[in-house]
């Protein structure tokens, strides 16, 4: 067994410390049982605060990040522990002397702040979270670490959740370019594909597709994910939701619970009133233990609430007010996609109800997220709302305008 | 114990109580339990990234 020198932290000493603890964590514990594993690692960083050895605060430091890691992927931390253990490891590293962006190992300070824009990602703070994460790559000072294209994927991943298209496509292209393991690599080539379909480049998304079926780093979620994403692309062009609903039957691969309220959603927002004819309720879904999809957290309870807004048992205010509670956390949706379908799907609702003003406000989300996109090219993202865009009571074109602004027709003139 | 004061790093530095010190909420529940978030960690594309060596 290879010895390293444990006076001093240096990158082999860093790497022998993380090694060891990630094996000695997953061979006690089990993925399933998660609170064990927290509770052990708070117990070994509790431990490790009486050892005062470099190697005794290395180990508390990867326990720390490694406490953070486990929040992002299981929960069981308070908030304030959250923000007490980032601050724990930013004085661990103070302590020892490592500098932000000066130190040789400055992507220590890096890594403390890339998880904390995974967590922020996940409470829905999307701004916080790329900050967080462009913050982390001028920490790391250009670090490329064992995975070179990791820093990358993390921006572009958090540009498009904000919508900047633009940076998330060129970023993913580089984080491949730099090297990424295969998990990491299938994310990003997704995430190309899903900014280049949002974008409205719908050639270039299908083409890359082509592409990726080629290749074999591909794992089956991944491959899943990919039939998806084209299945889509193919909506966005024809706004027939036909193929879509055929994914989702039982027995294709695709009857998940993820991709069923997707399929949801993405016919909630036809213009078409029979969209959803053939598609089990979500009310239905909740009671297939196979399925599960309370485990979804916010992106189910907002679907439901649009499956219950067609439900006239419940007054209309209630079922608006309910709505609009949901619309007001949109942030929550980690990807850009849903929260693109929220808008749009909400805003069919609006307006079928008659809920013209209400409608033009999540109307102007949707079309304004969607500009935001495609660079100003597209109006429509999803290629599905085009009838409503053109309405009068949203154009303004007519005195059925519905907002109280100035008229659509002033929009854009210059002053 | 005192409050944090300007130089609160220095409350965190080794043996002198920390967040590791609050024990686990026993109530607490993972994300997936809370409602708070969304992914259930099955779309490549919903799951954010792995940090490496974690």
């Amino acid at each position: 067994m290879t010895r390293y020198d444990e006076s001093r932290w240096h990158e082999e000493l860093i790497l022998s410390a993380k090694d060891k603890i990630k094996q000695q964590l997953d061979q006690a514990f089990a993925p399933t049982n998660a609170h064990p594993r927290l509770r052990f690692i708070q117990a070994e960083i509790r431990r490790l605060a009486a050892v005062y050895s470099p190697l005794g605060q290395l180990e508390r430091f990867i326990y720390v990040v490694t406490a953070l890691v486990h929040h992002q992927r299981y929960g069981g931390l308070k908030p304030r522990q959250v923000r007490q253990l980032i601050e724990l490891g930013s004085a661990i590293l103070q302590a020892q002397g490592i500098k932000p962006r000066s130190s040789r190992l400055s992507h220590l300070h890096a890594e403390l702040h890339q998880i904390t824009s995974q967590i922020c990602r996940q409470e829905g703070s999307q701004w916080q979270a790329a900050w967080e994460q462009s913050y982390s790559n001028w920490l790391g000072q250009g670090h490329k670490g064992p995975e070179p294209g990791f820093a990358a994927l993390g921006m572009a991943n958090r540009a498009l959740r904000l919508g900047h298209s633009r940076f998330a496509i060129a970023g993913f292209a580089e984080a491949e370019q730099l090297g990424l393991a295969p998990a990491n690599f299938g994310r990003a080539r997704l995430g190309r594909i899903k900014s280049l379909r949002l974008a409205g480049s719908l050639e270039q998304c299908l083409a890359l597709a082509y592409l990726t079926r080629l290749d074999e780093r591909l794992s089956d979620a991944a491959s899943r994910e990919l039939g998806w994403e084209e299945t889509c692309a193919n909506v966005q062009t024809t706004a027939d939701l036909a193929p879509l609903r055929a994914c989702v039957v039982r027995g294709k691969c695709h009857y998940e619970s993820t991709y069923l309220i997707e399929a949801f959603l993405w016919s909630a927002c036809s213009s078409r009133t029979n969209a959803r004819e053939g598609m089990p309720k979500l009310s239905y879904i909740a009671r297939d233990p196979r399925l599960k999809p309370q485990r979804l957290g916010f992106f189910y309870q907002f679907a439901l609430q649009l499956e219950r807004c067609y439900l006239t048992e419940m007054p209309l205010t209630v079922r608006i007010r309910q709505l609009g509670k949901l619309l007001a956390e949109t942030g929550r949706l980690v990807s850009v996609d849903k929260e693109l379908l929220a808008w749009a799907a909400s805003a069919r609702w609006l307006a079928r109800s008659k809920s013209y003003a209400l409608a033009s406000l999540a109307l102007n989300e949707y079309e304004a997220l969607s500009l935001r996109l495609s660079n100003g090219t597209h109006h429509d993202s999803l290629g599905l709302m085009a009838d409503m865009l053109a309405r009068d009571w949203y154009t303004g074109k007519t005195a059925d305008f519905a907002y109280s602004a100035a008229p659509a027709t002033t929009w854009g003139e210059s002053a | 114990m005192s409050r944090p004061g300007p130089h609160r790093e220095v409350l965190f530095l080794p043996g002198t109580g920390d967040a590791a010190a609050a024990p686990l909420n026993p109530h607490a529940k993972g994300k997936a339990l809370s409602g708070e978030t969304e992914s259930d960690g099955s779309r490549p594309t919903d799951d954010g990234e792995d940090l490496p060596g974690y």
